[in-house]
């Protein structure tokens, strides 16, 4: 796929001119990734960001106590580690190639030169960046709200569980006889 | 409240630096004033408008039925707001004044009187915000994936699962579907 071509239709760019998508271009350099390179690894830096001109590529998460989840696919089109153009953090998920991939790549440094020189292309970009930041936000605080809400559901589940069960010692006590009573065994006598 | 391009310059360091372009900025914005337990955003608002804190302190909150998080305090020389600001939309977090606050606020207009005057500005602003973003939805996550693990080893007793939990598939779901243009 073309790139300029592919630039102009990521709904990211669409603010951007002819000119800032053709500066982009040229500031990114294209090519193939094997099966199973990985792109970006979790806890450690990237300096760059890609996009997929073809392929697939999917974004895992390690679990604490081993095995591995899923948290999306990226196909033709898609954007990854735009964050890490400004943010120098270590990053959340490892990003892997699920077959050959042909991707372009953003290296920090060739955008640190290009939002320098060019104050409308800097604006543009910090923008995207920025609105990607506040989608995401949005997401993460959501999905905290939604597990709040769940864990609430399962406290309050156990909560009814336990005071169905729950007899208190005294009917527990009656409960025990009754059992007794449809066992046939009858309480014992103590003759002097 | 008569506030200095000199005075702000060295209570946001981060957003100006330059007398010049505080003077600016200022002009652009309009000041605001809380009493102690106003509400100055909460869930179910929709929001454009960026808050800087001058004197006094805000507590942001996630509220969930009987739940409250505290995320934590804003002081003088801090701003909230910027999620609505960057991408008009609706409050996720409430946001309470702490005591007698004093803010300054830039909305739409403002921006757009200021990307007029000077983009660098803006583009600053942008760059402090992404930043500040950035460090906040990576606390955000380590909490998410802290409460992911802790409810899948519920879940599986303690054993290892290969099976995604119902965070992951609900934040998938999420990711999937908030970015319309994806394949």
């Amino acid at each position: 796929m073309n790139l300029t071509k592919c630039l102009n239709q990521i709904p990211a760019f669409s603010d951007f001119t002819a000119d800032e998508i053709d500066m982009l271009a040229q500031a990114m350099a294209t090519r193939e990734y094997p099966e199973g390179h990985v792109f970006i690894k979790e806890k450690k830096s990237c300096d760059g960001m890609y996009l997929i001109l073809e392929g697939e590529v999917v974004v895992t998460r390690e679990r604490e106590n081993g095995g591995v989840d899923i948290l999306d696919r990226l196909g033709n089109g898609e954007l990854f580690g735009l964050i890490s153009l400004i943010d120098h953090g270590v990053r959340s998920a490892t990003c892997t190639a699920t077959n050959q991939v042909t991707a372009a790549y953003l290296p920090r440094s060739a955008f640190q030169l290009l939002y320098q020189a060019h104050t409308h292309f800097g604006y543009h970009f910090q923008h995207m960046i920025a609105r990607q930041l506040a989608h995401d936000t949005m997401i993460y605080n959501d999905a905290l709200m939604h597990g709040i809400a769940n864990k609430n559901k399962y406290h309050a589940y156990h909560a009814i569980k336990f005071t169905r069960t729950y007899k208190g010692p005294e009917r527990r006590e009656i409960s025990r006889r009754d059992k007794d009573r449809r066992n046939n065994i009858s309480p014992k006598i103590v003759q002097d | 409240m008569d506030i200095s391009p000199k005075d702000f310059c060295s209570k946001f360091a981060p957003i100006c630096q330059k007398e010049k372009e505080a003077d600016i900025l200022l002009n652009a914005m309009q000041q605001r004033n809380c009493s102690k337990g106003d509400i100055l955003l909460e869930p179910g608002q929709t929001n454009d408008t960026l808050y800087l804190v001058w004197s006094g302190s805000l507590t942001v909150s996630l509220h969930q039925e009987n739940v409250t998080i505290e995320l934590g305090s804003i002081l003088p020389g801090g701003w909230t707001g910027e999620l609505g600001f960057i991408e008009p939309g609706p409050v996720t977090a409430t946001v309470m004044a702490e005591e007698d606050t004093s803010l300054l606020c830039l909305d739409q207009d403002g921006l757009q009187e200021l990307l007029d005057k000077d983009p660098d500005i803006v583009i600053q602003l942008l760059h402090t915000f992404s930043l500040s973003l950035a460090e906040r939805l990576r606390a955000t996550k380590q909490h998410v994936f802290k409460q992911i693990a802790e409810d899948n080893f519920r879940l599986s007793k303690g054993a290892p699962s290969d099976k995604p939990g119902r965070w992951y598939k609900y934040l998938g779901r999420k990711l999937m579907g908030i970015s319309g243009e994806r394949s």
